[in-house]
């Protein structure tokens, strides 16, 4: 028989082996009580570097004192990779106000910049041909997406130090140690993220009673009761989880038909792999499998980040796996806090190629 | 005057000497006989054979040096015909001179051309002497006592290989014609179990050996009858200038082990305390990668299961554990800190013996035991069992989500003896661990699985054998398989790093002493070690000493992988000797191991599409002096002092051409040390030694932002570790030992691309244990254990970044290994009841309570997600471990 006793053996044991005990420390990042950055957007997502058209960013400033001020944000580039060793979005050499590592490109809440062409060797996989005598460089390691980014700094002033905030911009790079066929595929393949965006806000009360809001740009408002349970869903658009002739996506088949190589019994959709298109939520994309040493096929997973100016999240982050795809949503329990007053709320979408989207809600919290 | 007696020639006067007298013969005066008529000596008489004359017992006494003329008649064959006195010097010694004179030969004389009879006068010379002997053995005697009282033990029997002799009423022994050489020594009474232990003779030593044997008051069953406390006076052999030995008997004693002897280790001055649930084995400042383990001649590449709970080699069939934190001899190599030699139990002749012992941890059981004289054996096999213990008590599945150790171990040894001295010892030693957890999140990017699986194999062969002439030759051949895989996922982000090498190894000795103030040794150190790896993920995970990052923190998510195949071989030949001088009070020990090795590596540049992988070999030969010397100032007093060069090949998990460096070549350290030891009474000694190491080419991270093509690591990392030690220790007796170790000490590494030193990672300034065992009677004992050391150094976070991309914050951090984890102490208190069931049997329960105050002991700095505000995770709380062992 298993008693509470040993029950709470059990428990001790498993607690000591679980390394001792790991505190609880205050400080939720979903609890907004200051102004300060919660996302940053590049439009477009992904850009190949050079490209004139340039890319605007905006950032998700959170202003909820008088010390906030968006205008007063820093933009610049960072213009060189980080080392090898350093786990961080950026050089820390870019974490400055300025310094030669910098490249400033102005204040206020959004910018627009022309991301330099030689990106693909500072950041990408394409390193600098080395000079006769030389040894070859390194090129960078792509993320688990295989994907390549440009960082830019924010540099957010606050009332005491400067608040440091890192976005990126995908880079629309080659591949690294790919054959030549391998890069032909990917470059026929792949094509650039889109940002995701929300659609659809749907809160559920304590009661049972929903209500729904499309995601526009008016910021919609619910009322709720102190303490109120409430559960939050924001859904995403359904990418398609096949491909289909016609939806702009070029599949495995579709491209192997395109390049001539597989049978006429497979149907071939060159069209698909010409035009560019992309979707605003789980996009499928390709990369270069390392380990397979193939091209292979995958979606995105995507990424919730849950803002309140007052009450708590269950979570701070939801979230669906590469897996999950087929659920285009992501649900997440706030209880409202035991004062009256509006609460403001921010749910951020990051696809994990690096695109990003957020809608707001405001809450009234009623007695 | 009768010229046929006239003196016709000198002969040349002999000496000689001979037992306790000497003589020599006169020159004598030659003269024909009376009778025959006189004719020309043409030859005189020449001495064919001598006999000595016996120096008289009755006169011994006096020592008289004295002489007897004689006149002796010699025959025409040479014979000596009649002998007169004719100058007494005695009657005893006129007697012996007469004797000896009738038995002495001739070349007969020649008168005119033809042998003729003739008279000569002889004189013999008495004189004592002092006795000179030529050695050809050692005088080896002593005392056996009890420990506990003091007092000699009569009728003990003492065994010196196949020489047996008992104790008189004095506990007084002697073998006086002991042949020199390693001898094997056993202590059997009717109130103990016979103990053993090796003695080395030199010819012409005189030794007084003391054994000091704890007798119990009650008989105890044969599990509890072992390893019991020698002191051997005079003929200690140190092997080491820095090590420090525990036998299997007091370290399974220890609180907070429970009671796995090989665990005592973590208490022995010059250790620092690992974290809790690493079992990291840091000595002396040096990596826990840079510390060799071996069990006999045999390396294996960790000493403790996973988690640190257990070690990885039964108790039961360890005779002692030794560490050498540095400064050790030619015999051993290929790693720049310290040097772990577990000592495995001799396989004996008898009855068969076992144990079974469980607790909330693990199980296990051995047995020993014979067939006849010549085939040994032994075995013991242990699995742990805390996740079915868990499944039982908690009402969740808890091995899912915290990291349970799952391991087992097993030894067999068998072995053959031929003939006293000679054995032939084939065995096995297998390990195997697993460890894993998973922590699911709402949040997929922050869901984390972690998990190990490692293991080795051994099987090995050892050749031992003792030569008449005291030498030893041991060869040890060996074969193994080492695996590890650690695989971890955070989010998206794999980290998987695979290693499955196969080791084949041999080590040959031998020793002897050709002179007797000579030792030498010599031999050959072999390994070759060829490893397939794989490796996935993030360079940054898993981490490297120096990397800065606070403890959770997740990888970098630039990944990357590599396969790739190396082979690292080396060959080793050494020699040492041992020169004892001014009566053996002074030993200088120079020594020498030349170790040349090849590191081949399957791949030297990134994979790069359909190009096949080119391979690069980088060859090395270095040479390593190493000399140690000691000094035995007084009967109490003990200096030493040591220096030596060491190298460490690059471990193959760094070879590779994406994460690493495949054209890395060894590390080198060079120890210094120097220290004394003061033996306080019989069983109180304090030992002190200084250190100071210096290694260069190390291995660190590139500092380029942009590194070269495969070199993501680099050889330019330097090091230094300095310190001092101390060890006051009580010895077993009077059912009583502990000790305090006290380490002072401080280790530095640099980084790539700047000269400027910092802390270690694992740099602990104080380190202090206090540890005493006492044997309460009746089956009691109870123990404790007080650890105090300083907390590791860590990087504090000055601020942090918004990675925007994943919303997670990245700390900035300040200088490096700036701050530390704040100090750790903790008390253990060990309890222990024997029952006895028959002579040979009994059963033995524990509580092994760890942390007994409960103290709240930081183990690592953890930060709120913005890195605003920080705490700690602590260690233990209090833990009981309730055991039993049941032998027989």
């Amino acid at each position: 028989m298993v008693t509470r006793t040993m029950r709470a053996v059990g428990l001790l044991l498993g607690s000591v082996l679980a390394f001792g005990c790991k505190p609880n420390i205050e400080g939720r990042p979903s609890l907004v009580d200051r102004s300060r950055v919660l996302a940053v957007q590049s439009v477009p997502a992904e850009q190949a570097p050079g490209d004139e058209a340039g890319v605007d960013y905006r950032a998700l400033y959170a202003q909820v004192d008088d010390d906030g001020d968006p205008s007063k944000v820093e933009w610049a580039f960072c213009a060189i990779r980080k080392e090898i060793a350093v786990i961080g979005p950026a050089a820390l050499e870019c974490l400055a106000p300025s310094g030669k590592a910098l490249a400033q490109l102005g204040d206020g809440a959004d910018v627009h910049a022309v991301i330099d062409k030689d990106d693909c060797s500072v950041f990408g996989p394409s390193p600098p041909t080395p000079k006769e005598g030389e040894p070859a460089s390194r090129p960078a390691d792509p993320d688990t997406t295989g994907g390549y980014y440009q960082p830019v700094r924010l540099l957010v002033p606050t009332h005491e130090d400067p608040d440091y905030v890192v976005g990126v911009t995908r880079l629309a790079c080659g591949l690294s140690g790919a054959t030549q066929d391998q890069s032909i595929e990917y470059a026929d393949r792949y094509r650039p993220n889109e940002n995701p965006a929300l659609a659809e806000i749907e809160v559920t009360h304590s009661n049972g009673k929903k209500e729904s809001f499309p995601v526009s740009n008016d910021v919609p408002n619910v009322t709720v009761a102190s303490r109120e349970r409430i559960t939050l869903r924001v859904t995403w658009a359904a990418c398609p989880t096949t491909s289909t002739c016609g939806d702009g996506i070029c599949g495995a088949g579709e491209y192997a038909m395109d390049r001539k190589v597989m049978g006429d019994d497979v149907a071939g959709c060159p069209d698909d792999c010409a035009t560019p298109k992309g979707c605003t939520g789980s996009e499928p994309y390709v990369e270069l499998d390392a380990v397979k040493r193939a091209i292979v096929s995958h979606r995105e997973a995507m990424r919730v980040s849950w803002f309140g100016t007052d009450g708590s999240f269950d979570h701070d982050r939801t979230g669906r796996t590469e897996e999950e795809v087929g659920d285009a949503f992501s649900e997440n329990d706030w209880v409202a806090p035991g004062s009256r007053g509006p609460v403001h709320m921010w749910m951020v979408l990051r696809d994990d190629r690096g695109g990003v989207g957020w809608t707001e809600l405001t809450v009234d919290v009623g007695s | 005057m009768n010229l046929r007696y006239r003196v016709a020639a000198l002969m040349a006067a002999a000496a000689a000497s001979w037992g306790s007298a000497s003589f020599a013969q006169s020159a004598p005066r030659v003269s024909p006989p009376a009778e025959k008529a006189a004719g020309k000596l043409t030859k005189p008489p020449h001495l064919k054979k001598f006999v000595e004359p016996v120096y008289p017992d009755s006169e011994k006494a006096s020592g008289k040096k004295t002489a007897v003329a004689l006149s002796l008649s010699i025959d025409a064959d040479g014979k000596v015909v009649d002998a007169t006195v004719v100058g007494s010097a005695g009657a005893a010694f006129d007697a012996a001179a007469v004797d000896a004179a009738k038995q002495l030969e001739f070349d007969p004389a020649e008168i005119d051309g033809a042998p003729s009879a003739v008279r000569i006068q002889y004189r013999y010379d008495f004189e004592l002497k002092p006795v000179v002997v030529v050695p050809t053995t050692a005088d080896f005697g002593g005392v056996v006592r009890d420990k506990s009282t003091g007092k000699p033990l009569a009728g003990v029997t003492v065994r010196l290989d196949d020489l047996t002799t008992k104790t008189d009423g004095a506990g007084l022994f002697r073998f006086p014609e002991a042949a020199p050489g390693v001898h094997s020594v056993t202590i059997s009474g009717d109130a103990f179990t016979p103990v053993g232990t090796e003695e080395t003779l030199a010819v012409g030593h005189k030794y007084d050996a003391t054994y000091d044997v704890d007798v119990p008051k009650e008989p105890l069953a044969p599990e509890e009858r072992v390893d019991f406390e020698i002191v051997v006076v005079d003929t200690e052999l140190e092997k080491s200038v820095a090590a420090t030995s525990v036998s299997a008997d007091q370290g399974g004693r220890v609180a907070g082990t429970g009671g796995d002897v090989i665990k005592v280790v973590e208490n022995l001055p010059g250790v620092a305390r690992s974290t809790v649930g690493s079992g990291a084995l840091v000595v002396w400042g040096a990596g826990a990668a840079d510390t060799r383990v071996y069990v006999d001649d045999v390396h294996i590449p960790v000493l403790y299961h996973e988690g640190g709970f257990r070690s990885v080699i039964h108790s039961d069939l360890v005779q002692n554990v030794e560490l050498e934190p540095g400064g050790y001899g030619a015999a051993h190599g290929r790693g720049l800190g310290g040097l772990v030699n577990v000592g495995m139990r001799p396989l004996e002749a008898g009855p068969y013996h076992g144990s079974v012992s469980v607790d909330a941890i693990d199980a296990s059981a051995s047995v020993r035991g014979s067939i006849g004289d010549k085939f040994r054996f032994a075995g013991a096999v242990r699995r742990s069992h805390l996740d079915w213990v868990l499944a039982r008590v908690t009402s969740q599945d808890v091995g899912e989500f915290v990291p349970i150790p799952r391991y087992w171990d097993s030894q067999l040894r068998f072995a053959y003896v031929p003939r006293d001295g000679e054995s032939i010892e084939i065995g096995g030693l297998l390990s195997s661990d697993h460890i894993s957890r998973s922590l699911v999140e709402a949040d997929p990017a922050d869901t984390k699985t972690e998990g190990k699986d490692s293991g080795f194999e051994r099987i090995y062969m050892r050749y031992q054998r003792r030569q008449d002439d005291g030498g030893t030759v041991t060869v040890t051949p060996y074969f193994g398989l080492d695996r590890s895989k650690i695989s971890s996922q955070f989010g998206a982000v794999p980290a998987i790093l695979q290693n499955d090498s196969t080791l084949y190894g041999l080590r040959a000795a031998w020793t002897g002493q050709p002179v007797d103030f000579l030792s030498l040794g010599a031999g050959i150190d072999a390994e070759v070690v060829s490893s397939t790896l794989h490796r996935q993920g993030s360079v940054t995970e898993p981490p490297r000493e120096g990397d800065l990052r606070v403890f959770g923190q997740a990888p970098s998510d630039n990944v990357n992988f590599d396969e790739w195949k190396t082979v690292v071989a080396g060959l080793a030949p050494y020699a040492q000797a041992d020169f004892s001088l001014a009566g053996g009070a002074v030993h200088l020990v120079p020594g020498a191991r030349i170790e040349p090795s090849v590191v081949v590596t399957s791949r030297s540049a990134l994979p790069s599409g359909d190009l096949p992988s080119r391979g690069t070999s980088r060859e090395n030969s270095e040479l390593e002096p190493r000399f140690a010397a000691r000094w035995s100032a007084t009967k109490r007093i003990k200096l030493r002092a040591a220096v030596g060069i060491y190298h460490q090949p690059p471990l193959a998990e760094d070879l590779s051409s994406v994460f690493g460096n495949p054209t890395l070549g060894p590390s080198k350290a060079v120890h210094y040390l120097a220290g004394a030891a003061f033996q306080l009474s019989k069983a109180v000694s304090v030992e002190m030694t200084s250190f100071y190491s210096k290694q260069t080419d190390l291995v660190t991270r590139s500092a380029l932002s942009v590194p070269v093509q495969a070199e993501a690591l680099i050889q330019s990392g330097l090091g230094r570790a300095y310190g001092t030690q101390i060890l006051l220790r009580h010895d077993l007796v009077k059912h009583f030992f502990g000790w305090l170790s006290y380490s002072l000490l401080r280790s530095e590494r640099t980084d790539a691309g700047t000269d400027q030193y910092r802390p270690f990672d694992f740099d602990q300034t104080h380190v202090f244990t206090a540890l005493a065992s006492y044997d309460l009677g009746a089956g009691f004992e109870v123990g404790g254990r007080f650890r105090y050391s300083t907390g590791y150094p860590r990087t504090p976070v000055i601020r942090a970044v918004l990675d925007a991309r994943t919303d997670t914050y990245e700390p900035v951090f300040g200088p490096h290994n700036s701050i530390r984890i704040p100090s750790f102490y903790q008390a253990d208190v060990r309890v222990s009841k024997r029952f006895k069931f028959s002579e040979d049997s009994g059963l033995e329960i524990y509580l092994d309570v760890q942390n007994v105050t409960d103290h709240s002991n930081p183990e690592e700095i953890v930060y709120n997600a913005d890195y605003t505000k920080k705490s700690y995770i602590t260690g233990l709380p209090i833990l009981p471990v309730f055991g039993g062992k049941l032998t027989w």
